[in-house]
């Protein structure tokens, strides 16, 4: 009967124990990534060994030690951080061995991102990410990692769906989250995913391969060279890894957003995407910022734009974009943001700033443009041996610089303001792309009207638009006839007096 | 009028502190004695200043700071006066709170290290060195706080 009592007893704190924590995969996340390099050797000892365990044992008994340190290490930080999951909050003990404790009520969440990868997916684990209108700026405010009944529970509360709560659905098709991807697709962003590859790959895979794969690289590299003789081999070099680069952004970019999909449920914004690492998130609407329509030129020529939103929390982490329509018309853009955003209107321009001083825009670019080759030819003339990576050097630099001179020439005739039912629209350029920003006046936390000297002269101001969220940017349009500016605050300040009465 | 409830640091984490100071002047001792003994000078050099910045840091600055800070809590606000010779004072709103995080440390009842830190729009405020009391009681008003602005909101 004691016994009986006790198994009993043994069986509920069990139970409780496991209900609170974290699903057991988390553990491997915990240790340290560099654990395979014990791990592999240590096998090769045993298989080696002929699965003589003792004089494995005896053999690798300092590596077994440190694996057993890193696991308990691991293992403690697991068992410590605990969750519940309330009707209206949720209590999370985390930080290092549960010290912080956390009570986050739902309605103060701003997002809720889940992901899973293949190995979560075959454990049936999510990833979980918390996050509210407060603490540091680009940190989440808790990070757990949820077995699937938690998961169904968690996503049940916060986003709950009755018979009667009517759904909006966005979902492009396939060939547009193409052109999405190849149009947002970066050398920048490829080589932050190589890179990231290759070191959390070199500390998994053996040097001698990373070596062969560097020789086969050089090789290639090689041959191509003799091929293109004239060419000078560093240019070869950074115009192939450049390539490289952008495809494997390019194939990065689709992977994450493929099959992307936007609900709109009651003041909630449902967002799906990815390939082979699904994510879902869960905005609430009210604490959204702002939506951004962004364009590059190339996308201005063929009038589209993607469409992009600012709540604190989506699209912070794994390099995301925080997107809401991927890619979409320029005609069809007012139905999309519609169908998502209903009492978001895209007001008027009424404040341009006109052409007359076009020349503010495209004087920083265009003295780049001219500095450019006069400094190509002073090196020509100083070191003449290096003749072919200067002038190499000289394209690389002059191209993204006329390119520039383009895109600001442009922006000088797109730039403009406006204002309408308590939202405020900002086009403006910023480096090589086009946004156009509407921002809820009652989220605007700052307006700033500030001259230069050339344009304290000429009585033009810069505008300078700070939103009341951590996630959002200053939004800046250069430029603007002093009366402008100022008779859009004096709508703005109207218009959150009358939001205020 | 709403009512206001003053709390200050407990004196049992200054008292940790201090045991902290110890232990480390007594490892700098010791570790200058095993490792620059052959260079006198520079040794008790070493060990005069940090003893020296030990008690002053111990004996009068941390005195000062505990004595002066004080958190002041209220339906509408959070108060807090920090600082040695420059007293500052920050407000927080209790409606821009987000959310609570309650940070307390093994044994935290002798010791005092009880934290909390106010997460808020867009900032933080923390509260350092409570009684375990102090910052039980301190949580659950702000999180009753919370609850009822969300139950006003809607």
């Amino acid at each position: 009967m004691d016994n009986e009592r006790k198994r009993q007893g043994a069986k509920t704190f069990l139970h409780d124990f496991f209900k609170h924590r974290q699903h057991p995969i988390r553990i491997l996340g915990y240790t340290t990534r560099s654990f395979w390099l014990i791990i592999i050797p240590l096998t090769r000892n045993l298989i080696a060994s002929r699965y003589d365990i003792a004089s494995w044992l005896k053999g690798s008994w300092l590596s077994i030690l440190t694996l057993i340190v890193i696991f308990g290490y691991a293992f403690i930080r697991w068992a410590t951080i605990s969750y519940t999951i309330e009707d209206d909050c949720l209590i999370a003990k985390s930080g290092y061995f549960g010290l912080l404790e956390s009570k986050i009520y739902y309605d103060k969440i701003t997002s809720v991102s889940a992901s899973q990868g293949p190995m979560y997916r075959l454990f049936r684990a999510h990833k979980l990410y918390f996050n509210t209108n407060s603490g540091l700026r680009n940190g989440v405010d808790i990070t757990l990692t949820v077995k699937m009944s938690d998961y169904t529970r968690l996503f049940g509360i916060i986003d709950p769906q009755s018979a009667d709560s009517g759904s909006f659905t966005y979902r492009p098709k396939h060939s547009q989250m193409l052109i999405f991807s190849l149009l947002f697709s970066s050398s920048l962003s490829g080589i932050l995913v190589w890179s990231t590859f290759l070191i959390q790959g070199s500390r998994i895979v053996d040097v001698q391969i990373q070596d062969r794969i560097r020789s086969e690289i050089f090789n290639f590299t090689e041959r191509v060279e003799a091929l293109l003789s004239n060419i000078p081999p560093i240019a070869v070099a950074v115009s192939l890894a450049a390539l490289a680069s952008w495809a494997v952004s390019f194939i990065a970019i689709l992977m994450r957003h493929w099959s992307f999909g936007a609900v709109r449920r009651q003041n909630r914004i449902i967002i799906k995407s990815g390939f082979i690492t699904k994510r879902y998130h869960i905005l609430n609407r009210d604490t959204i910022v702002c939506a951004d329509m962004q364009q590059s030129l190339l996308m201005r020529i063929c009038k589209i734009c993607s469409v992009r939103i600012v709540c604190n929390g989506y699209g912070k982490s794994n390099r995301e974009m925080n997107i809401l329509v991927p890619i979409t018309t320029n005609r069809e853009v007012a139905c999309s943001l519609k169908l998502l955003m209903p009492e978001m209107p895209i007001p008027q321009i009424t404040e341009r700033p006109g052409v007359k001083n076009i020349f503010y825009h495209i004087f920083p670019p265009l003295l780049m443009c001219i500095a450019i080759p006069i400094g190509g030819a002073v090196a020509l003339k100083l070191f003449p041996s290096w003749s072919r990576i200067i002038r190499f050097a000289m394209i690389i630099f002059e191209l993204p610089s006329v390119w520039l001179t383009i895109v600001k020439l442009v922006s000088g005739f797109t730039i403009g303001a406006g204002e309408e039912n308590g939202y405020l629209r900002l086009d403006h350029c910023r480096l090589y792309s086009f946004h156009t920003v509407i921002i809820p006046v009652s989220k605007i936390s700052k307006l700033t009207l500030y001259q230069s000297v050339p344009q304290f002269l000429n009585n033009r101001c810069n505008i300078s638009v700070q939103c009341s969220s951590l996630a959002a940017k200053k939004y800046i349009a250069k430029n603007f006839p002093m009366e402008q500016a100022e008779r859009l605050h004096g709508k703005m300040s109207g218009e959150q007096s009358a939001q205020a009465g | 009028m709403a009512s206001i409830k003053k709390y200050r640091p407990s004196s049992a984490g200054l008292g940790v502190i201090r045991i902290a100071l110890i232990l480390a002047s007594i490892a700098v001792i010791l570790l200058s004695k095993r490792y620059l003994s052959a260079y006198p000078i520079i040794m008790y050099t070493v060990i005069g200043i940090f003893c020296a910045a030990a008690f002053a840091i111990g004996m009068i600055l941390l005195p000062i700071i505990f004595a002066k800070s004080t958190y002041s809590i209220s339906d509408e606000e959070i108060q807090k006066v920090s600082g040695m010779f420059f007293i500052s004072r920050q407000f927080m709103k209790t409606s821009c709170i987000q959310y609570i995080t309650t940070v307390t440390t093994p044994l935290s009842k002798l010791t005092g290290l009880n934290f909390i830190i106010v997460n808020a729009l867009g900032g933080r405020m923390i509260l350092l060195f409570l009684s375990m009391n102090d910052a039980l009681e301190i949580s659950a008003s702000l999180n009753r706080t919370i609850r009822s602005n969300r139950e006003q909101d809607s």
